[in-house]
């Protein structure tokens, strides 16, 4: 069913660094948010009709800007509302045939997130997070919970993880 | 048709939905910004506001707070349609004053059912996901008219419009618009002759003279209390289980209700049915006693089950007697006996003829439980049949009834079993306006729509009671849902189905 609410070639989504929530629309520029955000070619990431809060007080806007630039590296996690979002959707390793899930608690930009990394079965979803050489990781069905302020949560069919800024993960 | 105001900064966005809205024939004006917004809403007091909440200048929840605050568009239901869709956005938005709350990005479809949904609830409801609907807190509305004052022209006009009432035929917890039945003629008139006072017949191996004087009134305070559950239940009276706001329908709210009391000395029998397993028999029946005894009757509920009967584990007794003890005495069980059996829950009064504990192949004969019902009804002015299934106890309580209640939930298995048994009752001789439809929600996200329930079944559903997640909380404390929440919508409705079969 058709929706609307969305510009055809924009994401939106929830960029959270340490101290802000950023809310934008990601210029795609035909490809995945995902690959856009692990292109190591390029330093940050354009955002449209961006609107700022606090963290500690994330529901009040205290700022709006027609476009703004994000540096991909403070960028903590990515709050995305459906799972497909942002994803490479069929040919991408973490969809398709003979994935399995596992949940993983991760603490990294202050949050607590937990959530599913879905990988192929044969992969070993340990060495999978130490070694990928891709920066940002999706959780599926995440839930981030602000660790200075739990009453902050965020939830998500997925979350984009940045694995730069991950201090403890644990597989459950 | 409505007139609705969209206030959205994004000037695509405000086409798509201006058109989704006026193909359903709704009128729609637009705004991309919220100054202008404010100024139009209260230039053409729409009936329905729809307002983003990331927009330059004053954002969404501004925009809210100052509607809210002009008596002029205070009274407007607003709609928050916003990319933001965490929780704490949705909070904001309704601690702001909306009524609803709509994440983009959505389908045409979802925006017309809330908006119509919202439409139906007024401003004085919140509209949940799912199209749940629940008045806004007491206190929010005292501080709105504390705010409104008398300057509020909608209130002027409409003396109502500042209380949480339901919109007429609109059901509080559920927008699909379910057509009740209008409240019929009362049933007890339907209620078969007891007997005057007879002498059970004589039982084999019984002289007249071993025969015990008959029960009456007077011997439901000797039916012995249950034992107190095991773990502490607060032994606070059915009064203080209401929170405040609402005074428990006693004795002198029935006399004001020639509709609602029965006439004095019809005991009325009502049986609980499914034919279909887990459609939450047992959770009407409980409720509907338990609701009956709040309102001073005398009540007593009998749990017909074979299969290990659930009530007790409604109302958290454990007890040793049940109808199984009744098998030996044929087709006209003792008086005396059937009292025996009996126990009293301590919480609501309601006196129960408990099933056996462990599933038995056995059952009641049809005269032996007609019999029972005729011995209860000296004694009690409502008896409740929970029977969950069809044999030969059930047919003899339907056969006893006044009034029949089929209990549905909205998956095919249950309507199909429904439509069976709608079928199968005037063979019983239960002519159809005797007969009440219930559509139980089991599950907190609807299966089959209602108005498609009814047109499978050829009849309108009665109430439609709400998926309530208090439930096993009320199951925990061993107290029914009417008691734990008797302000809540699930009481409503049971409440309604009372009404409706005149008790």
């Amino acid at each position: 069913m058709q929706k609307t609410g969305r510009r055809t070639g924009f994401l939106p989504g929830e960029f959270l660094t340490r101290t802000y929530r950023i809310s934008g629309e990601a210029d795609l520029h035909g490809e995945p948010l995902l690959d856009q955000l692990n292109d190591l070619n390029t330093l940050f990431v354009q955002l449209e009709r961006m609107y700022v809060s606090p963290l500690l007080d994330p529901a009040t806007l205290t700022g709006n800007y027609e476009i703004g630039n994000v540096r991909k590296d403070s960028i903590g996690l990515v709050v995305l509302s459906q799972v497909e979002e942002g994803l490479p959707f069929r040919q991408g390793k973490y969809m398709g045939r003979d994935t399995v899930d596992n949940n993983l608690l991760i603490v990294a930009a202050g949050f607590e997130i937990q959530g599913a990394l879905r990988l192929h079965r044969t992969v070993n979803v340990i060495n999978f997070v130490r070694t990928t050489p891709e920066q940002f990781i999706p959780l599926f069905g995440a839930t981030a919970t602000l660790t200075a302020r739990r009453s902050v949560v965020f939830k998500g069919g997925a979350m984009l993880v940045n694995r730069d800024q991950i201090e403890v993960f644990c597989v459950n | 048709m409505a007139r609705i105001l969209l206030i959205d900064d994004d000037v695509n966005l405000l086409q798509m939905v201006k058109l989704m809205l006026e193909r359903v024939g709704h009128q729609v004006t637009t705004s991309n910004n919220g100054e202008e917004g404010i100024l139009l809403a209260a230039k053409s007091q729409p009936d329905l506001g729809i307002i983003d909440v990331m927009m330059p200048g004053l954002s969404g929840y501004d925009v809210v707070r100052q509607l809210r605050s002009d008596p002029l568009t205070a009274r407007i239901p607003i709609i928050i349609l916003t990319a933001r869709s965490q929780p704490m956005d949705k909070h904001m938005a309704l601690e702001a004053g909306a009524n609803a709350f709509l994440s983009k990005p959505v389908t045409a479809q979802e925006l017309t059912d809330r908006v119509d949904a919202v439409m139906k609830a007024g401003v004085n409801y919140r509209v949940h996901t799912g199209l749940l609907t629940e008045p806004i807190g007491l206190d929010e509305m005292e501080d709105q008219a504390d705010q409104l004052g008398a300057a509020d022209p909608r209130a002027a006009r409409d003396p109502t419009a500042s209380q949480p009432v339901p919109p007429e035929g609109f059901p509080r917890t559920h927008t699909h618009p379910v057509r009740t039945t209008p409240v019929p003629a009362p049933l007890s008139d339907h209620m078969p002759d007891r007997p005057p006072t007879s002498p059970s017949p004589p039982v084999p191996g019984r002289t007249p003279s071993d025969r015990k004087p008959p029960i009456g009134a007077d011997d439901i305070d000797k039916i012995p209390a249950a034992p107190p559950p095991t773990t502490p239940t607060p032994p606070q009276g059915l009064a203080s289980l209401r929170p405040g706001g609402r005074v428990p329908i006693g004795a002198d709210d029935i006399a004001k209700s020639s509709e609602v009391a029965p006439p004095p000395g019809r005991p009325l029998i009502v049986t609980v049915i499914s034919l279909r397993g887990g459609t939450g028999t047992t959770t009407v029946a409980v409720n509907l006693a338990a609701l009956l005894a709040s309102r001073k009757r005398r009540v007593c509920l009998a749990d017909m089950s074979t299969s290990s009967g659930q009530v007790p584990l409604h109302l958290r007794l454990q007890p040793t007697k049940n109808w199984s003890q009744l098998l030996t005495e044929g087709d006209t069980p003792d008086a005396q006996s059937i009292m025996q059996l009996l126990v009293r829950h301590p919480q609501t009064g309601i006196a129960l003829l408990s099933a056996p504990t462990m599933p038995t192949a056995q059952t009641l004969s049809t005269p032996a439980t007609q019999h029972t019902l005729r011995e209860l009804a000296g004694t009690f002015s409502h008896i409740i049949v929970d029977a969950p299934h069809l044999d030969t106890a059930t047919v003899g309580a339907l056969r006893s009834s006044a009034a029949v209640v089929v209990v549905m939930t909205d998956d095919p298995p249950a309507i199909q079993a429904t439509i069976q048994l709608l079928a199968l009752l005037p063979n019983l001789g239960l002519e159809t306006g005797r007969v009440r439809v219930v559509l139980n929600h089991i599950r907190p996200i609807p299966d089959i729509a209602p108005d498609s329930i009814q047109r499978m079944i050829k009849r309108p559903l009665t109430v439609n009671l709400p998926y309530d997640s208090n439930q096993i909380s009320a199951m925990r404390r061993g107290l029914p849902l009417v008691l734990v929440n008797p302000d809540g919508p699930f009481a409503e409705q049971v409440e309604q189905l009372a009404r409706t079969i005149a008790m």
